[in-house]
């Protein structure tokens, strides 16, 4: 067996597997009276995805928590990397802020959560804030790294040109970060997706999302369909990931090969 | 007589650590001239260069360049990654403010001049070393450097691409005819590209004596082989070797 089949194959093999026991249990050990626990895999897709009024009850909140991550996470990729650029133009900036931007990164996000209803509401700010503070960190954090990476060399060579500040943060520290910024980004943009479903449970006000959709169903006992809201917010996650990465590859992959370095 | 390039006398620099790197160190290099310095690490070889760059400054005596137009070539390429070898070589005209136009016409040249005309649209990651480091001396000739220095330029490459390099250097500077300095640890370099080899030591980092180079402008791998060659070789080395103990 080449490589290549294997790498395909053996995951293929791991899922078959686990849907088999998943039959297994939901077949053999689950009373009917209990199988909404976990449902059949066929009855799920039937239900939750072949039947349009029930995929699109689905994808309408999916796509509400979707704006969410999407817009929480410009603000903070804004914010991150305006913050970023400044602590790496002045050392003072980055010796006052980056203790905070580590401590932003350990608070628990739900133990803020009735803070951020005073002051914000239970409506669709309070979602977006959620998702900035939960996707702020990972921006920051890259975003310096890379501007801080640049090497004293090629520093020195601008210096000789007698290069303005903004001419070498133009022209040679923020491109040579964009990688490192595009790493920034996929972690946040994962962690945003997270923080847009998390927000859902607690901020009801407005159109909901699929947050609020998965604990509606938990309610109804309705397992077909909480497993369906479950897999398309998972494949939400994915597909953002996916997308960061192509981003990535398409903006500087033509000269950053992460694996040579 | 016209103004020395370069003129040191009794530089001193010394880092905040309190590490001296160079002390006392009277030098002068006239226009023209190619000036090897040569020594073991420490010797402050290349505190030197950025000095003459202006990148340092003195911390006692007076150190003076002529000129603003400045080459500069480091031990790696350092290349930006994200462009192009010709976007690569304009950089340093376009961060001096010249003329779109006049920008393509020298980087045209330079290329010629360094042989990667053929490569132009290729980035650096696509380059052998050779060829990157000379992107990197066509990067800083775009500039028609009055003064060029180079930092142990071609200390990471293999022996053969190195004397290829050598080569193309000394017709460069015949053709160009800026002033030149250039580091390298290694004695045969020193002597085989300089108009003068300058000698140096270390702790503190200064100059122990100059060497006059009696060849002229014609040298080939027969310089390197003769007689003559090896006493200098010789003589070098036991300098070098007197100041180490």
């Amino acid at each position: 067996m080449s490589r290549m089949t294997a790498r395909v194959l053996l995951p293929v093999a791991f899922a078959a597997g686990v849907v088999a026991i998943w039959y297994l249990i939901s077949g053999l050990l689950l009373s009917p009276s209990r199988r909404f626990i976990l449902p059949m895999p066929h009855e799920i897709v039937v239900v939750a995805f072949l039947d349009g009024n029930n995929l699109m009850d689905l994808l309408r909140p999916l796509a509400v928590s979707a704006g969410v991550a999407l817009i929480g996470l410009l603000i903070a990729a804004v914010i991150g990397i305006v913050t970023a650029t400044l602590m790496s133009q002045a050392r003072w900036v980055e010796t006052t802020l980056y203790p905070y931007a580590v401590a932003l990164q350990s608070v628990p996000i739900l133990a803020i959560v009735p803070l951020i209803a005073f002051a914000l509401g239970y409506g669709f700010g309070s979602r977006i804030l959620v998702v900035v503070l939960i996707a702020l960190f990972p921006i920051i954090t890259n975003t310096l790294f890379g501007l801080q990476s640049v090497s004293p060399q090629m520093r020195d060579l601008f210096k000789i040109t007698h290069s303005s500040r903004w001419t070498t943060l133009r022209r040679l520290e923020f491109p040579a970060a964009l990688p490192a910024i595009f790493t920034g980004l996929r972690i946040s943009a994962g962690m945003a997706v997270v923080g847009a479903i998390v927000a859902d449970f607690f901020f009801r006000r407005g159109q909901s999302g699929i947050g609020l959709a998965i604990d509606t169903y938990r309610n109804l006992l309705d397992g077909e369909m909480l497993y369906g809201a479950i897999i398309l917010a998972s494949a939400l996650g994915l597909v953002v990931f996916w997308l960061f990465g192509l981003l990535s590859k398409l903006a500087v992959g033509a000269w950053h090969q992460p694996d040579r370095r | 007589m016209t103004a020395a390039a370069v003129e040191f006398s009794d530089v001193g620099v010394r880092f905040p650590n309190g590490t001296t790197a160079l002390s006392k160190v009277d030098l002068t290099i006239q226009p023209g001239e190619f000036v090897t310095l040569l020594g073991p690490s420490g010797c402050g070889k290349s505190t030197l260069l950025r000095l003459a760059s202006g990148l340092e400054s003195a911390t006692s005596g007076a150190a003076t360049v002529s000129t603003d137009r400045i080459g500069y070539v480091f031990q790696e390429a350092t290349l930006l990654p994200w462009l192009t070898v010709a976007r690569n070589v304009a950089l340093l005209a376009e961060l001096d403010g010249l003329p779109q136009r006049e920008v393509s016409s020298r980087v045209a040249r330079t290329l010629e001049l360094v042989g990667l005309q053929d490569f132009s649209q290729n980035r650096p990651h696509q380059l052998s070393g050779g060829m990157r480091m000379r992107a990197s001396l066509a990067r800083s000739l775009v500039r028609d450097p009055e003064l060029f220095l180079f930092d142990e330029p071609f200390g990471a490459l293999d022996e053969f691409t190195r004397e290829r390099l050598n080569d193309d250097l000394r017709a460069l500077w015949q053709r160009e005819r800026f002033t030149g300095v250039f580091v390298t640890h290694s004695i045969a370099e020193a002597i085989y590209m300089g108009t003068r080899v300058v000698v140096m030591g270390a702790h503190p980092g200064r100059i122990i004596r100059e060497y006059d180079v009696p060849f002229g402008a014609e040298r080939d791998e027969h310089t390197r082989y003769s007689a003559e060659f090896a006493a200098l070789s010789s003589e070098i080395s036991d300098v070098l070797k007197g100041a180490m103990s």
